[in-house]
């Protein structure tokens, strides 16, 4: 029996920013414990908290980019609870007045585009980090991540499977970080989700009752997540039991999630209004200024790219993943055009990044601003492939001679002696040789056994080390044989 | 409308406040006669009156983002109960 699942995300983003939220306390990763807790973050009585720009303007680009509506006053309140990881008793978040609201995303999923609508996204500080494993009796605290810029984005009940809710979180991912707010280091906590799952029986029924499962930190964990999640679920309601609002953790290790806190337990928070903090005015000019600034964003920049590249979604996909593989696309195609006019230039070269370079940067584990192979030599290994003095095997050899030495295409081919052999009457004396080697072969192809020819062609190529351009040994190997 | 001993045993749980069993009437007394008070002032009609949590009307300034607070572990220590290696430690939590 059919069940119809709806989730919602709930995505902490790091904003990049050099000092805390609310105050100068550094914000780098990895440093010695408790040195970059400032007394602003722990509250220490005579201090007060003060707005960093950076951060206002980052979510004003968010805004902008998902086309949400940048609210001219947010306020700022606090959330109460207890954790001794949060130094403050509350954590300074927004609540009834957030920065964001409203906005959408599209998602690709099976090459359908799926509108996912965005619900708010308000700034928040982070807390600090319990570490529980280091001592035997005591749970050890760091309050280095306490008060980092956080933007919360939260979206509607409105994807249906599990690989919608990867695309959403892989696609906000890419966009995040395109448009430079976020870094984007997933093993330093920069991006995690929560998402709310529930179940219904069909469209007409209310939502059923959703489960919570936190802090999702990597795109295969929220798939396996909530994968497990919604098999739990329909197993519950088609055995006759009833699903109770709860928040879960999900146990990578043994893939299941399991109950943190039942309704009863969840927390009041008893938010209100920051007394510390004003009211944060965003005026129209700032909007203004922000938007100048604003990229093209990567569902424009991927949709331009099919269109005018005439590649296929899936490529473009790929090619507009981030805003460094989109660069070195375009750049190499510029250099490319540059070279030589070919008709499928776009595509080829679309080829060897998503082929060969991507498997070699992997191989290297290298990013792809780190290639060796820049955007130039590519292109003009390229375009010495589209006119002719290259094969695209010989192609190969010669990127994983540029890989290594950095020298330039036309000096390796001279140097390795790769030139392709175009030369007719080259070729032709070449075939004459191994015709005359093989004349069961011929033979053979003359009786009708086309795959006889290919056997010649094989040996011809193998003759001239790959470099006769196999074409015109075909072509020639047909006429000698009497086609 | 007011509270029962229970609701105030749950405030007391959510703001981590021990107290006495004998103190929790005295407090249901006194709670619900605030409340009462409360109910009184909500009769006024304040439907035009815009809330004044900012009384003041003046609006958030901003600061650059510079990390100016660098290396503040003595300063964050200095209150700690217990430590060891930087790191404050408190009675084993996991929740």
């Amino acid at each position: 029996m059919g069940w119809l699942v709806s989730i919602g995300l709930e995505t902490h983003v790091q904003l990049a920013t050099s000092s805390k939220i609310f105050s100068g306390g550094a914000t780098d990763f990895g440093k010695t414990p408790n040195s970059q807790a400032s007394v602003v973050d722990l509250a220490l009585p005579g201090t007060l908290p003060v707005l960093n720009e950076q951060v206002v303007e980052y979510a004003m680009r968010f805004g902008l980019a998902i086309n949400g509506k940048i609210n001219k006053r947010s306020v700022f309140a606090r959330k109460n609870y207890f954790y001794p990881d949060l130094p403050k008793g509350y954590q300074i978040s927004q609540y009834e007045e957030p920065i964001v609201e409203g906005g959408s995303l599209t998602i690709w999923v099976n090459n359908n585009g799926k509108t996912v609508r965005l619900t708010r996204a308000h700034l928040e500080e982070d807390a600090g980090k319990s570490l529980h494993d280091i001592y035997p009796t005591h749970s050890a605290i760091d309050l280095n991540r306490a008060g980092t810029p956080l933007l919360e984005i939260v979206t509607e009940p409105d994807m249906n499977s599990s690989l919608e809710a990867v695309e959403y979180a892989k696609t906000l991912y890419e966009l995040v970080t395109w448009i430079g707010i976020c870094s984007g280091n997933m093993q330093e906590g920069n991006f995690r989700c929560d998402a709310n799952v529930s179940i219904r029986k069909s469209p007409d029924c209310p939502l059923g009752v959703r489960r919570e499962i936190k802090n999702l930190n990597s795109f295969k964990f929220l798939q396996s997540a909530i994968d497990f999640e919604i098999l739990w679920q329909v197993g519950q309601l088609e055995e006759g039991r009833k699903i109770s609002q709860a928040t879960v953790l999900y146990d990578a290790n043994k893939n299941e999630t399991r109950v943190m806190r039942e309704k009863e337990d969840a927390h009041d928070y008893r938010y209100f209004a920051d007394p510390d903090l004003l009211p944060l005015n965003i005026t129209n000019e700032a909007v203004e200024k922000v938007a100048q600034d604003m990229p093209e964003l990567p569902n424009e920049v991927k949709t331009r790219f099919a269109k005018t590249y005439r590649l296929s979604r899936e490529d473009a996909s790929l090619l507009g993943a981030n805003r460094q593989t989109a660069d070195y696309f375009e750049e190499t195609v510029k250099q490319a055009r540059k070279l030589i006019t070919f008709d499928n230039l776009e595509k080829i070269i679309s080829n060897w990044i998503l082929g060969e370079l991507f498997a070699t940067l992997n191989k290297n584990s290298l990013k792809i601003q780190d290639s060796p192979v820049d955007p130039h030599n590519l292109a003009k290994l390229v375009s010495r492939i589209c006119d002719g003095t290259l094969s695209s095997n010989l192609g190969k050899t010669v990127f994983e001679q540029m890989w290594i030495s950095k020298e330039d295409v036309d000096s390796i081919i001279l140097q390795k002696g790769l030139k392709q052999i175009t030369d007719s009457s080259e070729i032709e004396k070449i075939v004459g040789t191994i015709i005359s080697e093989n004349l069961h072969l011929a033979n053979e192809y003359k009786s009708g056994k086309d795959k006889a020819l290919n056997a010649l062609v094989g040996k011809i190529m193998k003759a001239t080390k790959g470099k006769a351009n196999p074409q015109k040994v075909k072509d020639i190997l047909k006429t000698k044989l009497g086609y | 409308m007011g509270l029962s001993v229970s609701d105030i045993r749950k405030i007391a749980d959510l703001a981590y406040m021990k107290m006495d069993d004998s103190e929790y009437e005295e407090l249901e007394r006194e709670i619900n006669s605030i409340l009462e008070m409360i109910a009184e002032m909500q009769q006024v009609d304040t439907s035009n009156i815009k809330p004044v949590s900012h009384p003041t009307g003046e609006t958030q300034g901003l600061r650059k983002d510079q990390a100016t607070a660098t290396d503040c572990t003595k300063l964050v220590m200095a209150n700690a109960p217990l430590e060891q290696e930087n790191l404050f430690l408190v009675p084993k939590v996991i929740d």
